[in-house]
């Protein structure tokens, strides 16, 4: 590797490892303190419930991590591309007798191994706060109505399971917009796109039921077709992996606490690493074939332009026609809805146009 | 071509180790008819003296009198189900409820029957002095009775608890009755698959206002069947606080009910005796038979107004 290329981005890249290592920190202490008040609450009340209460704390922390993690992945693509996107750096940094790969690949390895490190600096902390609690929580287990499930839910196994799967999700989402900054030209742009693009697919399929619901094409409430399409939407949206669990893990209803695990987790895990591959080898594409004279347009690639003015289109649609239904909420003939929603689509047209256009001589 | 490979061959074993991790897994360890017998344990394992229905029908019966009353809401008439009801406590003060003769009322039922001696002690506690941030604790028979000057140039604050329940388990009922010889309230049992747990608690604890000048001290005894495997005590109070020769003598009591030697009970005696006297620091103990874990220091961040938690723990090794 280039020992100066690599000295210049882990310069850029200094301030980001400290953020992530103190919203590791953060998350542990969270994590921490949460198990100390539910210590305090057993001198006040007594045990009562059947509980897994590591992983009941645990799931408090999870949309927490998720949610720090996400923003940290979006400062951070913001921070590796903005010199190489600003005009004057950019053309410098071209102008080097270094390999575009080279840069590719300090880029990815930094980014990853940053946000690794920050995982990997999370699990020990709590795994280590866990080790701490477990002089008090094992009383627990060991009154429990089935020991083993509860120990089992507990277990330093299970706790960095589900730590694993949210890292995946986070490196899928970061490595997604890795990809789309090599397609934009303006790092922002490059952000907001990727952010939409991600949310973009459950968008569609769930709006577009409800719009050809509204237009009595078909009937959601009807068709188990269109309910178990819903259900697969869950599945285009991988923030939704690590909130989506399986209540029904005990054979039967009580008032006590149950145990809730991340449902088909082995799918996701699969999936997650999958997203992250081709994520990383399209980029890699997109890096190989980019060349200076589209330098000065937004988006890059012929195919890519073709492709985000068809979205576009779809996407404006699709928002008109939720915003009329689920915002707005007002009741209008089908005739000027799809007049509205097609009005939407061709406005989006029109603006994917211009902004695809800027750049072109 | 080959790295790709060998990254989804990877993946894919990855995701064999953790293909496990499914609800069915968890199924797989759980037997429902065991859980069943446990919860039906459960549900058997407290219950109610025929003379003390008789007490809570009494209680029931006054709804009758008193609820065409003007000063008494009839949602604040007290009404115990005997069979729906799973805190088996019932807890009334002079401030909720505002018909004085319908609180009298409540009192003497009580006075008769479970806590002799009630009727005069409220008698003579609502309208003693009581200093500031200072309150009146007491146990009457089976009723834990607070009182608190709350100011404004009325009578005390009087609450008054009543645990009704006991054990069914006479060996169990038995020894709770050695080691607490009625200072200290019964809380709860849990029946678990692996060991059973009795909480019971002293008077500060009983009662639902604390007060962080007295302690307050829970008892965890986990049996398995007969044997004690591990007892716990659960202490708060404020630093440097004394306790009160109750709690000696029932941990006093504890000690006999283990095997131990004398040596070793001095030792344990004399450790909780200074519990909150001298700086003590988390301990480990190892005595012949069993371990003792003391944690002083684990969720004193995050309680207010000085409060310290004891953790003590004898468990058997």
């Amino acid at each position: 590797m280039n020992k100066s290329i690599l000295k210049h981005e882990i310069r850029s890249m200094k301030w980001m490892i400290l953020l992530s290592i103190l919203a590791s920190l953060f998350l542990t202490i969270m994590f921490s303190t949460t198990l100390d008040s539910r210590y305090i609450n057993i001198f006040s009340n007594g045990i009562y419930l059947n509980e897994a209460l590591i992983q009941s704390v645990l799931r408090d922390i999870n949309e927490m991590t998720l949610v720090i993690f996400t923003a940290l992945s979006i400062i951070q693509i913001f921070m590796q591309f903005r010199s190489e996107k600003s005009q004057e750096t950019g053309r410098f940094l071209k102008s080097l007798p270094v390999k575009k790969e080279e840069f590719f690949k300090i880029k990815l390895s930094t980014g990853l191994i940053n946000l690794s490190l920050a995982f990997i600096v999370l699990a020990i902390g709590l795994i280590i706060v866990r080790a701490n609690n477990m002089f008090w929580i094992k009383d627990i287990h060991s009154i429990s109505y089935s020991s083993k499930a509860f120990i089992k839910a507990d277990s330093a196994i299970s706790l960095l399971k589900e730590l694993g799967l949210i890292y995946l999700v986070v490196l899928s989402f970061y490595t997604f917009l890795f990809m789309v900054q090599y397609s934009f030209s303006n790092v922002v742009g490059g952000i907001v796109t990727g952010i939409l693009v991600w949310l973009a697919p459950i968008f569609i399929v769930t709006s577009s039921m409800y719009t050809l619901d509204r237009l009595s094409f078909i009937g959601i409430y009807n068709s188990p077709l269109v309910v178990s399409l819903l259900n697969f939407g869950r599945w285009l949206l991988p923030w939704s992996y690590v909130l989506d669990r399986d209540y029904n893990v005990l054979p039967y209803e009580t008032n006590s606490t149950q145990i809730s695990i991340i449902s088909s987790l082995g799918i996701k895990y699969t999936i997650a690493l999958l997203l992250i591959l081709i994520n990383i080898i399209i980029a890699y594409k997109f890096n190989k074939s980019s060349k200076v004279e589209n330098e000065n347009k937004i988006i890059v690639f012929k195919s890519i332009r073709k492709i985000f003015i068809f979205g576009v289109t779809i996407c404006s649609g699709l928002l008109v026609s939720t915003i009329l239904h689920d915002i707005i909420m007002i009741q209008i003939p089908t005739i000027i809805y799809s007049i509205l929603i097609l009005l939407g689509g061709f406005i989006g047209y029109w603006i994917s146009q211009k902004i695809t256009k800027v750049g072109n001589i | 071509m080959r790295k790709l490979l060998y990254v989804l061959g990877l993946s894919l074993i990855l995701t064999g180790c953790s293909s496990s991790y499914t609800s069915s897994e968890y199924k797989d360890i759980i037997v429902p008819e065991k859980v069943d017998y446990i919860l039906d344990s459960n549900n058997k394992a407290m219950y109610i003296d025929d003379d003390l229905k008789e007490v809570i029908f009494e209680i029931n019966n006054l709804r009758e009198k008193y609820k065409d009353s003007n000063d008494e809401n009839e949602s604040n008439l007290l009404y115990i189900d005997i069979y729906a009801n799973h805190d088996l406590t019932i807890n009334f003060d002079n401030e909720s409820i505002n018909n004085k003769e319908y609180f009298n009322d409540v009192v003497g039922i009580l006075d008769k029957s479970v806590a002799k001696g009630l009727k005069d002690y409220i008698e003579e506690v609502k309208d003693k002095e009581i200093e500031d941030n200072k309150i009146a604790l007491r146990k009457i028979g089976m009723v834990a009775v607070y009182a608190e000057d709350r100011g404004e140039n009325k009578e005390n604050f009087i609450s008054v608890k009543f645990n009704f329940a006991s054990l069914k388990d006479k060996y169990y009922s038995d020894l709770l009755n050695k080691v607490s010889k009625d200072k200290y309230f019964l809380n709860n049992i849990i029946m678990g698959e692996k060991l059973n747990m009795i909480d019971f608690v002293n008077l500060n604890n009983f009662h639902p206002i604390y007060e962080y000048g007295y302690f307050s001290i829970r008892y965890n005894m986990y049996l398995k069947d007969k044997d004690i495997e591990k007892v716990n005590i659960l202490m708060q109070g404020k630093d440097g606080l004394k306790l009160e020769q109750d709690d000696i003598d029932v941990f006093a009591n504890l000690l006999d009910t283990l095997e131990l030697k004398e040596k070793e009970k001095d030792l344990l005696l004399n450790d909780y005796k200074e519990i909150l006297q001298t700086k003590t620091k988390n301990k480990n103990i190892s005595l012949d038979n069993y371990k003792v874990l003391i944690n002083t220091t684990k969720g004193n961040n995050y309680s207010g107004e000085g409060r310290k938690l004891v953790y003590f723990s004898i468990e058997k090794s």
